[in-house]
């Protein structure tokens, strides 16, 4: 299918792949073909993946996509030489021709695709989580922020990314994952955190004493890195791993390798034959189209309760301020002046941390399934409304003051108490004199929902992040999301200055 | 004309017995409110002394709350003279009689205006990294500086269009009889006065953007409410920790707030004419929110015109 493509819309590139293809046939030929070494680059460290053996010997399920591609391409395991590839060097091995292509545990991503060039992937896999086999409270990323003991290899992606999301859990970092399997099973952290197939090594290490938790909560794809210009080479890679997949040896090779883990074995992930420098800009909306639209959709609907529990919490210090009682405009003006000049931020964090971590107030039934992020969702609810609200009661307040005297005097003169002369004269006439300014609050609401992502909230702002590290299409991501809140606001704006129009009231 | 003889009656024998009793009731429901909650902190250890005596430790300030302080005043510190520096750029771009530069930069605040600042923060910040634009120590710090700079911009550029808007014609024309170019007219009568009048709103925005340096905390930059986090980590009192930082970042926008609020004051009473001072601008535009300033400045001539209840 993606040939189709190539064919229908990339002619240049047809064209320099033709060409590099021909040059490639006319080196091997002179070089002689299949005959000679082949350098692997592998990992040694790695646990059903691939680990150098006491022996010398060299196993696990990297080792044997390798070997079976190598096989493939017309290579005796014999003509196999192995190169220790280490992650930070993965690039530079290539590059500089040490290998001929590497199985390592070497996730695509764009920013790498700018330096090699991938063949597969070969296995789908995602960050997720080891715990003790006798563990039941942890069942995914959620449940560590309660102030578990998290353990990832100092410095890496996989660590920052729970330190991030989840500000609550304490992050021990080891040099290697070895070192934290090690904690893990004396009992001094409560979970390791990296790619679930590498936790599922070494959970295969030590059989029924360990297990994988939770879904995975990124997408990684594994591939056969090689150098740019040989796209001979990486069509035979694929063709062979396509073949391994359809012909039953992948999964014979993971059963064989991770089997022991426990850790069910994923599909084989589709091959993808990308067009070096084929980074079509519609591939990164494409790949995350669902999500992207999910997490604007949980946007709306922050705002929406937050813009709900905003009005009502907001009207009534905007009476207490106008009332007779000195107390209450006391308490109504303090409740302004605290929120308005709290970062949102903090608010957010009081929320998750003072208010349902440490007073127990829950939102959510701790048993769901989905209780953190619901629990998330409604204190930030809670956060953002009790924080526009300050913002709602001054405009209430201003537009109070738009009605003229006369109405208040009449009201009064007709015998009105204060609560009706509210009820019925100044408040109708104030919330249609304020329609713009609270549209305004809704815009900024809109907007504000974004550090919601603070308290883990999967909406745009959380999203967009992850994109950018995922996909190194920055000025792609960047309008993807600039266009979907410009999309919410603008028209947003344009209803509610037209409705104020239509509203106000004509004098 | 006191608030007490619009709204309601002055308050007789009955009324004044009857707010007593409502002032009693709010005072214990707000009381047992604060005992609830503190009675629930205490059982949970949160009053424990260790938890707060960290706080009269110097080395505790030294290593953590000082730099953040520093880092929240560096950035907005900087995002408000850039966005200022911007904004008014913008807003005389906006104000222009070329239509093109007049289009460009309408449509540029309305961009700016539209798009969440932790967004530009985020974006800024991995653009700088690719492209090695500063530092790597540095980087938080420009990332957190463009989002609020663009942003503040944009909304300092519709705050003094308003207050361009809210002079009187006449200084405009008493200009151009004297001769005087479009662009002097604007440089050398209109924005000195609109900036004036402006002022409070803009001594606001700088509260906005004091709040928004804590956005930061999602792209690691070091500002108050990230090493809050910090000092709770370490010494495991988070929420301690974030009721300190609280308290430091109300006091001084209280401050800020109130700094406003008399400008406005003064203001108004140093003026006789109808020039908008815009108090109702400066609350709203502290709300961050885009298109207030204009609406609220007009809001507030009304007012001012017809006189109507006045603002406490």
């Amino acid at each position: 299918m993606s040939s189709q493509r190539v064919q229908s819309n990339w002619a240049p590139a047809k064209v320099v792949v033709a060409v590099s293809g021909l040059l490639i046939a006319l080196l091997t030929a002179g070089c002689g073909g299949g005959a000679g070494k082949l350098t692997i680059g592998i990992k040694y460290d790695q646990p059903g993946l691939s680990v150098k053996n006491p022996n010398g010997s060299v196993s696990g399920f990297d080792v044997d996509v390798a070997k079976y591609v190598a096989e493939q391409l017309g290579y005796q395991p014999s003509d196999i030489e192995w190169v220790e590839a280490p992650s930070a060097q993965r690039e530079t091995l290539i590059q500089n021709r040490q290998v001929d292509y590497i199985v390592a545990t070497y996730s695509i991503t764009d920013a790498r695709k700018e330096k090699v060039a991938f063949a597969g992937p070969y296995f789908q896999t995602g960050q997720s989580l080891l715990v003790r086999a006798d563990n039941t409270d942890i069942v995914g990323p959620e449940s560590l922020q309660n102030h578990k003991k998290l353990c990832s290899v100092s410095g890496s992606a996989p660590a920052q990314r729970i330190k991030d999301k989840y500000p609550g859990v304490q992050l021990q970092q080891y040099d290697t994952y070895s070192a934290c399997v090690e904690a893990l099973k004396n009992g001094a952290i409560d979970a390791v955190t990296t790619d679930a197939v590498i936790l599922a090594g070494y959970a295969a290490q030590s059989p029924g004493a360990m297990k994988i938790v939770g879904q995975p909560f990124s997408t990684e794809l594994y591939g056969i890195g090689l150098a740019t210009d040989n796209q001979e080479l990486r069509r035979k890679i694929n063709d062979a791993v396509q073949k391994m997949e359809d012909g039953g040896a992948w999964r014979a090779a993971f059963d064989k390798n991770l089997g022991a883990s426990g850790y069910p074995a994923p599909d084989p992930p589709r091959i993808d034959r990308y067009q070096a420098g084929d980074r079509s800009r519609v591939q990164v909306y494409g790949r995350y189209r669902d999500r992207i639209l999910h997490a604007f959709w949980v946007t709306i609907t922050l705002t929406a309760y937050s813009a709900l529990l905003a009005v009502i919490l907001g009207t009534s210090p905007a009476a207490m301020r106008l009332s007779p009682v000195p107390t209450l405009r006391l308490l109504g003006a303090g409740y302004v002046t605290v929120l308005r000049n709290t970062p949102l931020t903090l608010i957010l964090l009081f929320c998750s941390f003072g208010l349902s971590q440490t007073l127990g107030i829950t939102l959510a039934d701790p048993n769901s399934p989905t209780s953190i992020a619901d629990s998330n969702f409604r204190l930030a609810v809670l956060g953002l409304g009790v924080y526009t609200a300050a913002f709602v009661c001054e405009s209430v307040r201003a537009g109070v003051n738009t009605v003229p005297l006369g109405q208040a005097e009449a009201a009064r003169s007709l015998g009105f108490t204060f609560t009706q002369n509210l009820r019925i004269v100044l408040l109708p006439q104030a919330f249609r004199s304020v329609l713009t300014p609270l549209g305004s609050v809704l815009i900024a609401l809109v907007k504000n929902t974004t550090i919601a992502s603070a308290i883990g909230v999967a909406e745009a702002a959380l999203l967009m992040k992850e994109m950018i590290e995922n996909t190194a299409a920055l000025l792609m991501v960047g309008t993807i999301f600039a266009a979907g809140f410009i999309v919410l606001t603008l028209p947003l704006g344009l209803s509610v200055t037209y409705l104020g129009r239509r509203l106000a009231v004509t004098r | 004309m006191s608030r007490s003889t619009v709204i309601y009656d002055a308050p007789g024998p009955r009324a004044r017995l009857r707010n007593r009793v409502i002032t009693v009731i709010t005072v214990l429901a707000a009381v047992g409110i604060v005992a609830v909650a503190l009675a629930k902190l205490g059982a949970k250890g949160q009053l424990a002394a260790a938890k707060w005596e960290p706080f009269t430790t110097a080395n505790l300030w030294r290593t953590y709350i000082l730099p953040g302080a520093e880092g929240t005043l560096t950035a907005a510190a900087l995002s408000i003279a850039l966005a200022l520096a911007l904004g008014v750029a913008l807003a005389v771009g906006r104000m222009s009689s070329g239509a093109p530069i007049r289009w460009l930069c309408a449509a540029v605040v309305e961009f700016l205006r539209a798009v969440p600042v932790l967004i530009m923060m985020i974006f800024a910040y991995f653009i700088y990294a690719l492209h090695d634009v500063f530092p790597a120590t540095q980087l938080a710090l420009a990332g957190v500086v463009t989002g609020l700079t663009l942003y503040n911009a944009a909304v300092i550029a519709e705050i003094v269009r308003a207050g361009v808007h809210a002079l009187p014609r006449g200084q405009s024309e008493a200009a151009a009889a004297l001769g005087l170019r479009r662009s002097q007219t604007m440089r050398l009568i209109l924005l000195p006065q609109a900036i004036t009048a402006m002022l409070p709103a803009l001594v606001s925005q700088l509260v906005v953007v004091l709040k928004d340096t804590a956005i930061g905390y999602q792209i690691t930059f070091v500002e108050m409410v990230r090493q809050g986090t910090v000092v709770g980590s370490q010494y495991g009192n988070y929420l301690p920790a974030l009721l300190v930082i609280a308290a430091l970042m109300i006091t001084v926008n209280a401050t800020l707030s109130g700094l406003a609020v008399r400008l406005e004051a003064r203001l108004r009473r140093s003026r006789r004419s109808a020039v908008a001072t815009a108090p109702a601008a400066a609350q709203a535009a502290q709300i961050d929110v885009p298109g207030t300033a204009a609406t609220a400045s007009n809001t507030v001539a009304g007012e001012v015109a017809t006189g109507q209840i006045r603002p406490a």
